[in-house]
């Protein structure tokens, strides 16, 4: 399977500079408004551009949300960079920047607006006598690309591309291109976000809505509970594991059970080819109740746990190599947030998880390398950084002293700094 | 001549420290073995739900002293810990020669020693593995895979689709942990467990 280690983004919002170090669960620390949500964005719309359509491409590289429109940076072009393994042994970075879209008549004119500007992509294999990267597409300006087209060539085959369209994707259709399989992979790459802000009982519950002649109508949109209904059905195993999972976070939860239901009894033609799908919802028994009951009648942090544990199992099983997860500690106790990370890290398997918090509850439950905290910038530039190696003894002797955890003592850290450059490069890696 | 109020005896009190929920089952466990070979002291045991450091173990005290209807004196406190949080680099090696100063000075604390469970309580508890897997209802030539305790822990449990969660699991992992041979973990552990058999008079 594909991993994604690294990945590194320039010109989006107010992001000068962005780039992180992947571990398996790893952390944006940064009060409000600071632009922990931006670095999301900035990578979800980074791999929704490597795998949108031409046409799709050039919408984005006009996305005026996305445009940077602080003083510093703005007209910047956007720049991303993603860096991990294919297989054991082989090594990739893929890269591509492009110009945005400007609408401004007096803006000074470039011919590259709405332009991909640069790409690249290098393999290593590990395994060689001596590992080191081969670039197999080199794009240096704009529709100027090269490419490796055989295993002795070099990077200097002519390729005719529009501007708007990524080697990595034309190359893609040359089946017998030695390195396809590659392509195939850095194409194949899932980023999902899971939105832990919004109102859980959406993702679960069918809802019955009186109609005009006050007769109960069911309502779309039970699209997890429908997802846990085939995973009991289909894979009873992490079916099982995921409602151990949440019942030992919510002890006070005897069982978990998705149930298909009808209510509709649609007429339906003997002859008709397909049939529309029943509806499905969650009904839960609680340890003090008489009775089972629907999964709305639980409390909103409960249903929120449910919600994103069935996301982190679902996005394990299919194949999603980054789940990004805003606020994880929304509406959860922190004496859980503990046992919470560790679960979400047992049901994740090869699934990275990277998310945004202002909590140091949650903070103190993470290492040095999984916490990037968000420095300040006189420019109100996003500044995330981690710990460099050799200052991790020294905060963490610093920490102790103020009867803290490393997470802890970094989130004061971060709070209470003055935009002191000479302190952060003491302290923090370059950004 | 008023009458001079009778001097109340202080109630002896003896705490262990224990850092989660399988900690807690592994000493509950141990002190029930201790009990059975003629041990009879009333110990408190007391579980943090993550590291019990200093202030931790301050915050417990300090209830324990405010709380109670007669006063206190605590004879013994033990401060059983993991030390897999050294290793994975997030925590600090606490000075234990300032905990313990602090300790006797704040809550004139007797005796103070520490059980480091080397890497994890979960290492305790595979010495132990026949018993274990039995309790899973595992085939006995099932190989462990991970490298910490806890990993191999958390692999088997979920071999029957079980989370196991040393925080804060101990209704999901207690009836497996249940039937552990005690009596061969502490034969296994007697190094780390000497300090406390000393305070608490063990001689089995």
């Amino acid at each position: 399977m594909v991993s994604l280690n690294k990945i590194t983004i320039k010109g989006f919002r107010n992001i000068d500079v962005f780039s992180i170090n992947l571990e398996n669960i790893t952390s944006l620390l940064a009060p409000n408004n600071y632009g922990k949500s931006n670095a999301l964005a900035a990578i979800t719309f980074g791999f929704q551009f490597v795998k949108g359509l031409p046409k799709t491409k050039l919408m984005l590289m006009g996305n005026q949300s996305c445009i940077s429109i602080n003083k510093g940076i703005a007209g910047k072009p956007f720049v991303f960079e993603e860096e991990g393994t294919i297989d054991e042994n082989t090594d990739f970075i893929y890269g591509f920047s492009f110009d945005w879209k400007r609408n401004r008549n007096n803006y000074k004119e470039k011919n590259s607006d709405g332009c991909i500007l640069t790409e690249y992509l290098k393999i290593k294999n590990r395994n060689g006598e001596k590992p080191k990267y081969t670039t197999l597409i080199n794009r240096t300006a704009g529709n100027k690309v090269k490419y490796k087209p055989s295993q002795t060539g070099r990077c200097d085959k002519d390729l005719l591309i529009e501007s708007n369209e990524l080697a990595l994707n034309k190359l893609y259709n040359y089946d017998d291109l030695f390195y396809h399989h590659y392509l195939e992979a850095i194409k194949s790459i899932r980023v999902r976000g899971v939105d832990t802000l919004s109102d859980p009982e959406e993702n679960f519950a069918p809802r019955l809505m009186l109609d005009d002649n006050g007769k109960q109508t069911l309502m779309l949109g039970s699209d997890l509970a429908r997802y846990l209904y085939d995973l009991k059905q289909k894979d009873k195993d992490a079916y099982e594991f995921l409602i151990s999972a949440t019942t030992n976070l919510i002890p006070t939860i005897e069982t978990i059970d998705p149930v298909a239901i009808n209510k509709l009894d649609l007429e339906i033609d003997k002859d008709a080819p397909f049939e529309l799908p029943d509806q499905y919802d969650v009904v839960v028994k609680e340890k003090y109740n008489n009775q089972q009951t629907r999964f709305q009648y639980l409390s909103t942090g409960s249903m929120k746990l449910l919600n994103l544990l069935t996301k982190v199992i679902k996005a394990q099983k299919d194949g999603v190599q980054l789940l990004l997860v805003e606020e994880l500690e929304n509406s959860i106790h922190p004496r859980l947030l503990q046992s919470l990370l560790s679960t979400i890290g047992d049901l994740l398997g090869e699934t990275k998880l990277l998310f945004t918090s202002h909590s140091p509850n949650l903070a103190k439950y993470l290492s040095a390398p999984q916490l990037y905290v968000g420095l300040p910038s006189e420019k109100g530039y996003v500044d995330f950084r981690t710990l460099k190696t050799t200052k991790v003894s020294h905060a963490l002797k610093i920490a102790a002293a103020g009867e803290m955890s490393l997470g802890e003592y970094l989130f004061d850290l971060m709070l209470d700094m003055e935009c002191d450059p000479e302190l952060i490069s003491e302290f923090f890696t370059k950004s | 001549m008023t009458k001079k109020k009778a001097k109340i005896k202080p109630e002896c009190i003896k705490v262990i420290f224990v850092e989660g929920d399988a900690d807690e089952i592994v000493f509950e466990k141990l002190i029930d073995y201790y009990r059975s070979n003629g041990f009879k002291k009333q110990i408190k045991i007391i579980n943090t739900h993550g590291f019990p450091d200093e202030k931790e173990m301050r915050k417990h005290l300090e209830t324990i002293r405010r709380c109670s209807k007669t006063p206190v004196m605590f004879d013994t406190v033990v401060c059983e810990y993991d030390t897999d949080v050294f290793v994975k680099n997030s925590k600090q090696k606490p000075d234990w020669k300032m905990v313990e100063a602090n300790l006797k000075r704040l809550f004139e604390v007797i005796h103070f020693c520490r059980i480091q469970a080397n890497t994890s309580i979960e290492d305790w508890m595979l010495d132990d593995l026949e018993g274990l897997l039995k309790a899973l209802c595992l085939p006995l030539n099932t190989q462990l895979k991970g490298q910490y305790g806890q990993d191999k822990m958390k692999a088997l449990f979920r071999r029957k689709n079980i989370m196991y969660d040393r925080y804060k699991g101990r209704e999901k992992i207690k009836p497996f942990l249940d039937k552990l041979d005690v009596a061969k973990i502490r034969e296994a552990r007697k190094k780390e467990l000497k300090g406390l058999e000393k305070l608490l008079g063990i001689d089995i």
